[in-house]
């Protein structure tokens, strides 16, 4: 029962951590207007920063390309499908945009990794699958193909045809993506990936790392704002049953069928069994979807995620 | 000695890439000046209370650090006069007067001190317990009450009424973050006396939540002072430099060190508050002073300077420590 106590807490603090931006903002001391402040921040800064210095000192594996093969699959089927039911109950193009990201992508380093450390122990083969996996799989997927579906999606509603090209360029030239190349050059340099394990790198991107859930924290509270009532049970039962209960079947099978050992399988099934992404909501806020339903949306995956995760952790454990 | 100067620099560096990246984002336009006043609000009335709070309740103490810690703020307060009275002699505004006073007074003990303490002795020696006392009662108290109070004070537009110390006082412990605090520490006890179900997970969520607060500070207070960052103009900018580095970083540690060996405390001790001493300008300092309608720009172009002025005098500190 360890990890779903550590569950429990981790989505109690997010809630309160929430909430606490929401007293702060009734008090004046924030307004809505500071919101692209964070959203900028976690975006240009934080997370690039983040993916660079995970990247760079990572050693790719076979196991964990694979492991992280059947997570981007079933990422990208569930994405596939929410665009389809999108498109059956004819939401806005804003909207969808949010539904698919959030449909698909999921709170990987903000709720599964803490979990993992706790479980497996930090520094474990678990918890390096898991990280692994979680990045190829989840992370770097939604900052690059998230972006695009974001901007793709953000766009349509102002241009009748989306440009396609400068959304790719804009991508290409986006700190995210540069991180990620940056990263990936320097892992292959054995010389400078040894550098980024050093006190210095650790401290220096350490600080940007233990930035991060209190920024998005932040930056979910700004956002949350009172939506149409009469739209929200639609998104809330197609990102429910696709992100929490189809993923993480979907991972289940792949990791049967990949023939993996019962505690990749494990890794593969919580990761998948999170919560949306509360990065993705700032993704998709960033590129013109609909951010405040996606916030709203996230509050709720966490909430509904109290009664399907520790169900999902009990069955697989 | 030579580990000490070696971590010293590393942190210096660290920051300072910190503030690099954030002025190049500025002048990418990715942030605006009007960025700023939320990360000093956020600095200032969300951060900085968690840190002590959590702080307070983690605080393993002895009778023996008040004493330390009276040597330590009777150094503070030597310095900050003497700064007022430059500043007075000199006739410099109210607002520089007031950063000033913050910068020239405050050091980056928590951003500093404390990991230099910790990288050297160990994070769980009994010498980073002293050093994060005496830090928060010498240093992080003083600033969140005195040096608001003294930002405030100074900061206020000539003719507009002050802050009183009621007022500050009343305001303070009725932020959001105290009562929160006040609330989950009495509900945490409760719980935990008549160990009722649920009373682990309660105290898990209390300390996770001041943790992950008290981990983003650091962060949050360098992008405040990268916001704030503009280059000063060297005529105005160096006497005032040189004012702050000579009492700041040779008075404070010369009068810390005075105060240790007449008090006849330990060796450990002394190096302790020494190191405490040595360290630049405090980052949270320039934020509160930017908050309080001092002259931010000032102070965060001082607190960057007395960090590289730091590369230099910092090594002969450790030189007298050995």
């Amino acid at each position: 029962m360890d990890q779903i106590s550590l569950f429990l807490q981790s989505v109690a603090i997010f809630f309160v951590l929430v909430l606490f931006i929401q007293v702060l903002k009734w008090q004046g001391i924030f307004k809505d207007s500071h919101q692209p402040v964070f959203n900028r921040l976690i975006t240009e800064l934080i997370l690039p920063a983040t993916i660079f210095s995970t990247v760079a000192a990572s050693t790719i594996r076979a196991e964990q390309i694979i492991g992280a093969g059947i997570m981007l699959g079933s990422v990208l089927t569930c994405c596939f499908l929410a665009y389809l039911a999108c498109r059956a109950l004819r939401f806005s193009s804003r909207l969808t945009g949010s539904v698919v990201l959030l449909s698909g992508f999921g709170s990987t380093s903000t709720m599964a990794y803490p979990l993992m450390s706790q479980t497996f122990g930090p520094g474990s083969e678990g918890m390096i699958f898991g990280i692994m996996v979680g990045e190829l799989g989840v992370c770097i997927p939604g900052l690059t193909i998230g972006v695009l579906i974001a901007a793709y999606f953000g766009s349509r509603d102002e241009k009748k045809r989306p440009d396609l090209l400068q959304i790719v360029k804009n991508f290409l030239h986006s700190p995210l993506f540069i991180a990620l190349i940056l990263g990936l050059a320097v892992s292959q340099i054995p010389p400078a990936s040894a550098l980024m394990q050093t006190w210095f790198a650790e401290t220096l991107f350490g600080y940007f790392a233990h930035g991060l859930e209190i920024l998005v924290a932040i930056s979910v509270g700004l956002m949350l704002r009172p939506v149409q009532i009469r739209l929200l049970l639609p998104v809330f039962a197609v990102i429910v049953s696709l992100k929490m209960l189809l993923q993480p079947a979907l991972v289940l099978l792949g990791a049967g069928i990949a023939g993996f050992p019962d505690l990749y399988t494990m890794i593969l099934v919580i990761e998948a069994s999170m919560p949306s992404g509360a990065v993705a909501t700032i993704v998709a806020n960033r590129y013109g979807c609909d951010g405040a339903t996606a916030s709203t949306m996230v509050i709720a995956t966490y909430l509904i995620g109290l009664v399907t995760i520790p169900f999902i952790s009990l069955v697989m454990i | 000695m030579m580990q000490l100067v070696s971590y010293h620099i590393q942190l210096v560096v660290i920051f300072l890439i910190i503030v690099a990246v954030v002025q190049l984002l500025k002048r990418k336009g990715l942030f605006k000046d009007e960025f700023q006043e939320v990360f000093d609000r956020l600095v200032t009335e969300f951060a900085l209370p968690v840190v002590i709070f959590s702080s307070l309740v983690a605080m393993t103490f002895r009778v023996e650090w008040i004493f330390h810690t009276a040597i330590f703020l009777s150094a503070l307060t030597i310095c900050a006069l003497v700064i007022y009275a430059c500043c007075r002699l000199l006739r410099l505004p109210r607002k520089t007067t007031g950063a000033l006073i913050l910068v020239g007074t405050f050091g980056s003990t928590s951003t500093l001190g404390a990991p230099l303490i910790s990288a050297v002795y160990g994070a769980e020696s009994m010498a980073m317990t002293e050093g994060l006392v005496e830090g928060l009662l010498a240093i992080a108290i003083p600033i969140s009450t005195a040096g608001i109070l003294v930002a405030a004070y100074f900061g206020a537009d000539e003719g507009a009424a002050g802050v009183g110390l009621p007022a500050a006082v009343r305001k303070f412990l009725f932020t959001p973050i105290f009562v929160a605090f006040a609330i989950g520490f009495a509900l945490s006890l409760l719980l935990s006396s008549f160990h009722l179900g649920g009373a682990e997970i309660f105290a898990g969520v209390f300390q996770g939540f001041f943790e992950v607060l008290q981990q983003s500070l650091e962060l949050l207070v360098w992008i405040a002072v990268g916001l704030m960052l503009r280059p000063p103009k060297a005529k105005t900018f160096l006497p005032l430099l040189g004012l702050v580095v000579l009492v700041k970083m040779v008075l404070q540690p010369v009068l810390v060190l005075t105060g240790a060996s007449a008090a006849g405390l330990p060796d450990l001790s002394q190096d302790i508050l020494l190191i405490e001493a040595a360290v630049p300008s405090g980052a949270i300092a320039a934020v509160i002073a930017d908050r309080y309608g001092c002259d931010g720009r000032i102070a965060a172009a001082l607190v960057v300077a007395t960090y590289l002025v730091s590369l230099v005098t910092f090594p002969l500190i450790a030189f007298v420590i050995g």
